[in-house]
C-alpha cells in the first residue's frame, strides 16, 4: 500500500475526505486486509485518545495565582516568556551609587547544563536597574538557586541561595561579559574601578542579603556593600 | 440604575461582559473556574510545569489584554485555551529554533521508524482499566516530539481540523497529516510496547 493511501485513510477516520474521495477509500479498506488493519490500528488509538488527558491541577492557591496575573497586567508590561533557551551571555551590572543591581541572563546549556528547573523574571522590574533597556530577562533557576522558604511554596522556587557559581562564568567569559556592558551605558561606568575590574577578569560577589531575597515579594534589605572583589 | 452582578453565581457569558467593561473581579473568577483547565493544557503540550505555569499565567495576562476582541462566537474557554495553544507554540517554536538538529530530530521530524513500521494487529488497550490506560497514554505522550504531540493534542482534543492545525502550527496540510499519521502510529507502538512490559 502505497504512503499516500495509508494518509488517505487517516483522512477518512477523521472525516476530512470529499465525499467521493471517501467512497474510493472506503472501497479500499474493504478488500484490502492491509488497509483495514491500519484502519483498525488507528481506531484503538482514537479510542484511547478519547478517554481524555490526565488531568492536570493547579496547586498554587487561588489569591497567588491571581496576585502574579494581576501585578502583571497593573504594570502592563510585556508578557513574560519562559527561559526558551540556550546561549550563555550573562552579565551583572552594579551602581554602587545608588546601590542597586540588575542582571541580564541568558544560559547557555554548555555551560549549565540541564538544569531541573527554568523560569523568566524581570530583572528590570524587581530590581529597578535604571541603565538596563531590556523590559524583562531571562533568569535560569537551576541548581545553584536552591528552594528556601519565605512563607510560599512557589515563592521558594525562585529563591537565590548561591551567586557563587556566577563567578567562574565571569572570569572564562570576561570578553564577551565585558562587551555586554559596554553595550549597555548606564549599567556600569565605564571608567569606574567595578567595570576594569571586571575587564580583568576578576569576579564579584553578591551580598548576602539578595543571596537570601526572594525575588517574587522582593523581601530583601539593600546591603551596605553592593560588591566585594577577590 | 444597572443591577449589580452576582460574580460567584454569574454565568461565564455576563462575567465576560463585565471584564469587556474593564472590571477586573468578574475577570478574576473567569480565572479561577477556568485556571486548571489552562494550565492543562498548557502542561500537556510543554510537560514542564513551571513552563506550562508561566505561560498559563502568560495566557490570562494576554486574554485580558485582548478580552475586547472577544466576540462570543465560541465559549469563553475555548477562546482562552486558543490563547494558551498559541503561546505554547510560539514557546516550542522558539526553543526549537535554538536546537541543533540531531540525526535523532531529522529521523524524528520525518516519521523515523513509524513510516516503515508493520501494522500491529495486537490491541494495547484491551482489558485495561480506564485510569491506567490514561496514564498509559500520558506516558506515551511524553515520548512524542512536540510537533506530534501537539498534532494529536490540538486534532484529538481540540477538535481543529487539518486546516486549522496546519494555520496554528505554520505548516502545510500534508505536514499536519503526517506528523498526525507518524504520531498516532507511534502513540499505538508505544502503548503495544508499554503493555507487553507489563505482561511480562
Amino acid at each position: 500500500m502505497k504512503h499516500e493511501d495509508k494518509l488517505r485513510i487517516q483522512a477518512w477516520m477523521d472525516g476530512e475526505l470529499a465525499p467521493k474521495e471517501a467512497a474510493q477509500i472506503a472501497t479500499l479498506i474493504e478488500e484490502n486486509p492491509e488497509a483495514l488493519a491500519l484502519s483498525e490500528e488507528l481506531r484503538v488509538v482514537e479510542n484511547a485518545l478519547h478517554l481524555g488527558e490526565k488531568p492536570a491541577i493547579l496547586d498554587d492557591s487561588r489569591d497567588f495565582y491571581w496576585s502574579q496575573i494581576e501585578r502583571q497586567i497593573d504594570a502592563g508590561e510585556p508578557l513574560p516568556e519562559p527561559y526558551a533557551g540556550d546561549c550563555l551571555d550573562q552579565s551583572f551590572a552594579l551602581d554602587g551609587s545608588r546601590g542597586q543591581l540588575g542582571c541580564h541572563c541568558d544560559f547557555d546549556d554548555e555551560f549549565w547544563g540541564n538544569e531541573p528547573a527554568t523560569s523568566t523574571f524581570r530583572a528590570w522590574h524587581y530590581f529597578g536597574c535604571p541603565g538596563f533597556r531590556d523590559s524583562h530577562w531571562a533568569y535560569r533557576i537551576g541548581e545553584w538557586a536552591r528552594r528556601r522558604e519565605c512563607g510560599n511554596k512557589r515563592h521558594g522556587r525562585y529563591q537565590f541561595s548561591r551567586y557563587s557559581r556566577i563567578t567562574p562564568f565571569i572570569r572564562s567569559r570576561r570578553s564577551k561579559h565585558s562587551a555586554r556592558i559596554h553595550r549597555k551605558p548606564g549599567s556600569l561606568n565605564a571608567k569606574s574601578d567595578n567595570f576594569k575590574h571586571l575587564q580583568s577578569g576578576g569576579a564579584f560577589y553578591l551580598p548576602q542579603t539578595y543571596s537570601q531575597a526572594c525575588i517574587l515579594c522582593l523581601r530583601y534589605q539593600p546591603a551596605p556593600h553592593l560588591v566585594s572583589f577577590s | 440604575m444597572a443591577k449589580k452582578l452576582d460574580i460567584p453565581n454569574a454565568d461565564d457569558e455576563a462575567l465576560v461582559r463585565a471584564a469587556q467593561r474593564g472590571a477586573m473581579p468578574p475577570y478574576e473568577e473567569l480565572v479561577h473556574r477556568h485556571r486548571d483547565k489552562i494550565y492543562a493544557r498548557a502542561f500537556s503540550m510543554l510537560r514542564n510545569e513551571e513552563e506550562a505555569l508561566d505561560l498559563s499565567q502568560g495566557a490570562w495576562i494576554k486574554g485580558w489584554q485582548r478580552l475586547k476582541q472577544f466576540k462570543h462566537n465560541s465559549s469563553f474557554t475555548t477562546w482562552m485555551t486558543r490563547i494558551c495553544i498559541n503561546l505554547c507554540l510560539d514557546f516550542l517554536r522558539k526553543r526549537k529554533r535554538k536546537q541543533t538538529d540531531s540525526l535523532d530530530q531529522i529521523e524524528e521530524e520525518s516519521g523515523g521508524v513509524e513510516r516503515r513500521m508493520p501494522v500491529e494487529e495486537f490491541n494495547p488497550t484491551e482489558n485495561v482499566e480506564r485510569e491506567e490506560l490514561r496514564s498509559q497514554i500520558d506516558d506515551a505522550m511524553v515520548k512524542l516530539s512536540y510537533e506530534h504531540r501537539t498534532v494529536l493534542i490540538l486534532h484529538e482534543f481540540e477538535r481543529l481540523e487539518y486546516k486549522e492545525i496546519a494555520k496554528a502550527m505554520h505548516c502545510s496540510i500534508g505536514t499536519v497529516m503526517s506528523r498526525l499519521f507518524y504520531a498516532r502510529r507511534k502513540l499505538a507502538n508505544l502503548l503495544i510496547s508499554l503493555k507487553k512490559e507489563r505482561h511480562k
